[in-house]
């Protein structure tokens, strides 16, 4: 009956522990991060005897799959970084792809408004029409630009948090290692300080790609993806921001480690910190194929502009102003350099950012290719640096080792800016006309086209004069053969004549006066719209932004299925571990009715124990 | 496989949300009738799109170009017409007046509506687009082209460019014509060179005719025809005689470098006629000579006047009907290239729409589909979400 008793007493215990263990279970069925605890049952054997002594119960077991563990770490470090990256992917597809937005409907109107104003030059309401569609394309350009750079802003604060997340959680992770390795100590197995430490280790993982290393002790050490160490057992490193070299609003993520600092750069790939790197790089590029685009636009508009005459008989100035390029020296240069940049050939511009370095000479690597870009010239003003459609010239003295950050579009789409507000400014007309003498006996037309800017700019007057159909004079002087195919070379224009010249015609040159009717430098504007300037003169305008479109739009898209994917999988990964390590509360009813039941014996054992001791004890007192 | 609670509402939850997610969608593109809202969707079909766009606003561009150069042209070739009903009338009071019978009355009559005529030619050339532009000014079109002077002679202002306008990807025409070219430049005489009789002369001789001989020998040399005793004799630029003969039968023709020129009535000696080479002349000078040779007394200088002067209405006539053609020809070719681009545009319209508007039959089932399927889910979560065992520990 004693046995019986304590046969009975460990029953009831190993059965409070399993409904306590069980109620613990269904009490964190909702908790994150929980893993389903349970107690191991196990009889009492006791030596030589064949009967045995009751139930025995090991340590509370947490039910976990350490594999599955591992590879949640690495799909919330994909995970977080596809969150991140699709965000901001498809934030700027919209902004792309958006009618109102977008790029394509302004260069459009803008182009459209110069053929407008090419039938009908004179009209001052056409002319106010085309200059608001010139301000509608600045400014569009200026909202996306700005939304980058806002973009840009915006990931330097995400990145600042994350970082001091990183932090937080590193110091929980050493704290939880201390902490685990304190209860091992007692013998009471830390189950819920493991979870924890778990979830993060997890939430870390979120942030950044982290590769972790179980020591013999249960210590986990936490090393990033390129093997820097967080965490060593209960010290932890801190990952901190540093000012970028060259522009002190961005930040480089570098590790404090023992007193040093240890720049990762580019070595963190995943997480969320890895995802905002990675669109500041991608937020880098469109920033400077969008300058690329707008410059080009405000460099062939304003050079055909400049090569017209206004409404006022005067010389049209620029029409689209604005700083387009951008150079930045590294901080810790020591000369006294300060190299500026003119963009020279639309075409051959990439929109990319390139390294200046100087040791002894001058070296170019263009950033996202990390090729060495041939330079020619030497820098002065006479003889500029000429890189891919950029010239830099070099005011100051470089020290050997200095480096510059050229990046020769990237202003251009945040600041376009149309440069008069006058529409009487618009030059429409060519800057000279050809006129056949009212004399003349032929019938020739006469048409004027410039070759050679700066000369042409001078609208110097002249007049040609046929001796005979063959020959003829320039301002009464000389007697020059007369090619019908070349034309006549004058004053930077040439002449063609449609028809034949007769002895005696005359054709005069006079600059274009005011308020004409002359729309030739709008229709000569209007065609820059179609003229394939771009890439080496394979695209358009329209194919540009097409194409902006179209990369964002893939972009996001390849983006979206990632993230899908590796959704999918993270999703498994969560299901298998909830399916090992989840509370599944139907269960737990029926565990917790069977250790209920199994108590309830237990204490009708006890009973039964003492039922007989009480019939022993009567037998024997009567 | 063992599942556990929280695992099964989550699943449940984020399989609801997706399909929220793509009700959401389906409805948008419902409501803005846009299959795509974004690129991401489909950047291929999207980027072409926005190609598309752009070659529909040019095209629409072209349209309205063609349609603002329609107007003008409309209005020019109103005003050639007017142009040319003038010359023709002045052309009838040229041979009223070249009639024998008409009396210095009759032709002092003539002569005051044909200065009538020169002033409403005046005013057709100087017609405006209706947008205060000058019609037949060049590019100087903001100012009155044509003025007379106090000596009575018209003069142009403007200046000899004409406006292209893009009508099509390519293809451009000349929204109109310099006055220039409409009004002041009408070949002389017969379109070669023209016989004008020296104002000096005594004799009753009238040029009848002067042509070209059609050999073609003619190339814009300078004749002098001088009757001398009974006969003529040619002389060249340089003074040098071409032809001469000794014995002039009146009525007879002089044939000599390719011309062939006769006279009616009787030459006094010492007449002289000038055979000059093409010049171009204005309309307006050209009514001026023939009111000039209306007034004229003599009666043989009046008939090689107003013989000139029919030559050159007949050479302005048919200089402006030529012009008026090529202002046919134009608003033909915009007109052509109106359906043209129209056509482009239906079909671009039509391939944007396949591109982007919403297939509403499809859209609409598609929406029903997902409603469906997120009403199951939301049905089978209820249900799953019931059955729990506790509820059957009482």
């Amino acid at each position: 009956m004693a046995d019986m008793l304590s046969i009975g007493s460990t029953a009831l215990n190993a059965y409070k522990k399993a409904l306590d263990t069980t109620s613990h279970n269904v009490a964190n069925a909702a908790t994150e991060g929980y893993s389903r605890q349970r107690v191991e049952f196990s009889s009492r054997v006791p030596a030589g005897s064949s009967i045995g002594l009751g139930v025995g119960f090991q340590d509370v077991e947490r039910v976990v799959d350490q594999l599955v563990g591992q590879r949640l770490l690495s799909g919330s470090s994909s995970g977080g970084r596809l969150d991140v990256y699709g965000d901001y992917t498809a934030r700027l597809d919209r902004l792309y792809s958006d009618a109102d937005t977008g790029i394509g409907g302004a260069i459009d109107s803008f182009f459209a408004g110069l053929s407008r104003l090419s039938s009908d030059p004179a009209s001052s309401a056409v002319r106010t029409e085309v200059l608001g569609a010139a301000e509608d394309l600045a400014a569009n350009f200026r909202r996306i630009g700005t939304a980058l750079n806002d973009y840009g802003q915006e990931i330097e604060q995400r990145l600042s948090v994350s970082v001091s997340e990183v932090n937080r959680l590193a110091e929980d992770i050493a704290s939880f290692n201390s902490q685990i390795a304190l209860a091992r100590g007692t013998g009471t197995p830390p189950n819920d300080l493991l979870d924890k430490r778990d979830l993060a280790l997890q939430q870390m993982a979120d942030l950044v790609d982290i590769k972790t290393v179980t020591q013999d002790s249960g210590d986990i050490n936490v090393f990033t993806g390129s093997g820097q160490a967080l965490v060593l057992s209960g010290n932890a490193n801190a990952l901190g921001l540093r000012a970028d070299e060259f522009d002190g609003s961005r930040a480089e993520v570098v590790l404090r480690a023992g007193g040093q600092i240890v720049p990762l750069g580019d070595s963190i790939s995943g997480g969320r910190i890895g995802g905002l790197l990675d669109v500041r790089g991608e937020l880098d590029q469109d920033q400077g194929r969008l300058g690329r685009m707008a410059a080009a636009v405000a460099l062939q508009v304003n050079e055909q502009h400049q090569q017209g005459v206004d409404a006022r008989g005067q010389l049209g100035g620029e029409l689209f102003s604005g700083a387009l390029s951008e150079v930045r020296a590294a901080s810790t240069n020591t000369g006294t350099a300060t190299p500026q940049i003119s963009l020279t050939d639309v075409s051959a511009l990439t929109g990319d950012s390139y390294d200046l370095r100087f040791n002894g000479g001058y070296e170019l690597v263009n950033r996202r290719t990390g090729e060495p870009v041939a330079l020619t010239g030497s820098g002065t003003p006479a003889d500029p640096l000429v890189g891919e459609g950029f010239s830099i010239t070099v005011p100051g003295t470089p020290a050997n080792g200095d480096r510059f950050l050229l990046q020769p579009t990237h202003g251009a789409a945040m600041n376009l800016s149309v440069a008069f507000g006058d529409p009487t400014r618009l030059a429409a007309a060519g800057l000279m006309r050809a006129e056949p003498a009212t004399q003349n006996i032929g019938t020739a037309q006469a048409s004027l086209t410039v070759n050679d800017a700066a000369t042409a700019v001078a609208q110097t007057p002249a007049s040609i004069e046929f001796i005979d159909a063959n020959t003829y004079s320039v301002d009464g002087a000389g007697a020059f053969a007369y090619d019908a195919a070349a034309g006549i070379n004058v004053n930077g224009f040439n002449l063609r004549l449609e028809g034949d010249p007769v002895a005696g015609d005359r054709f005069d040159l006079n600059a274009a006066g005011p308020n004409s009717g002359d729309n030739r430098n709008a229709l000569a504007m209007a065609a820059l719209g179609d003229r394939a300037s771009l890439a080496g003169g394979t695209r358009s305008f329209s194919d540009e932004n097409a194409g902006l479109v179209a990369s964002a739009g893939d972009r996001a898209r390849q983006a979206e299925r990632q993230a899908q994917a590796t959704g999918a999988i993270l999703a498994q990964d969560r299901a298998q571990r909830d399916s090992v390590s989840g509370v599944n509360l139907d269960e737990e009813a029926a565990n917790l009715l069977r250790f209920q039941q199994g108590y309830q014996a237990a204490a009708r054992v006890i009973d039964v124990a003492n039922q007989m001791f009480q019939s022993l004890l009567s037998a024997v007192s009567r | 496989m063992r599942v556990s609670t929280t695992g099964l509402i989550q699943s449940a939850i984020d399989q609801m949300l997706r399909q929220q997610g793509e009700l959401a969608k389906t409805r948008d593109s419902l409501a803005s009738g846009q299959r795509y809202t974004r690129a991401a969707e489909n950047p291929g079909a999207v980027a072409t799109a926005a190609r598309l766009d752009s070659v529909l606003s040019q095209l629409g561009q072209y349209r309205a170009n063609g349609e603002t150069a329609l107007s003008r042209l409309t209005l020019e070739e109103g005003a050639l017409d007017t142009a040319g009903d003038i010359l023709q009338r002045m052309r009838e009071l040229v041979v009223q007046g070249n009639n024998a019978t008409a009396s210095g009355e009759a032709r002092s009559a003539i002569a005051t509506e044909m200065r009538a005529l020169e002033d409403e030619l005046l005013s057709v050339a100087n017609a405006q687009d209706g947008r205060g532009r000058y019609l037949f000014a060049g590019l100087s079109d903001a100012g009155l082209p044509f003025s007379r002077s106090a000596g009575g002679q018209v003069s142009y202002g403007g200046d000899g460019g004409e406006r292209q306008v893009n009508i099509g990807q390519g293809r451009s025409v000349a929204d109109g014509d310099s006055g220039d070219a409409v009004f002041m430049r009408v070949p002389s005489g017969n379109g070669l060179f023209q016989v004008t009789a020296d104002p000096a002369n005594q004799g009753g001789a009238t040029l009848k005719s002067a042509q070209p001989d059609g050999s073609g020998a003619y190339s814009s040399q300078r004749f002098d025809i001088e009757f001398v005793g009974g006969g003529y004799q040619v002389l060249d630029e340089g003074g040098a005689v071409v032809q001469a003969a000794a014995e002039y039968e009146p009525g007879s023709v002089i044939e000599f470098g390719g011309v062939s020129v006769s006279f009616s009535g009787t030459p006094a000696a010492g007449d002289n006629f000038s055979l000059d080479p093409l010049r171009r002349q204005s309309v307006f000078d050209l009514a001026g000579a023939a009111v000039n040779a209306l007034s004229l007394d003599d009666a043989a200088q009046r008939g090689t006047g107003l013989y000139n002067a029919l030559e050159g209405l007949d050479a302005a006539l048919g200089h402006i009907n030529e012009i008026r053609g090529t202002v046919g020809a134009r608003m033909n070719a915009i007109e052509r290239s109106d359906s043209i681009n129209e056509g482009s545009e239906l079909e671009i319209a039509r391939s944007l729409s396949g591109l982007r508007d919403v297939d509403m039959a499809e859209a609409i089932g598609r929406l029903t589909q997902q409603a469906t399927t997120l009403e199951a889910a939301q049905a089978a979560f209820a249900r799953v979400q019931n059955l729990s065992l506790f509820d059957f520990l009482r």
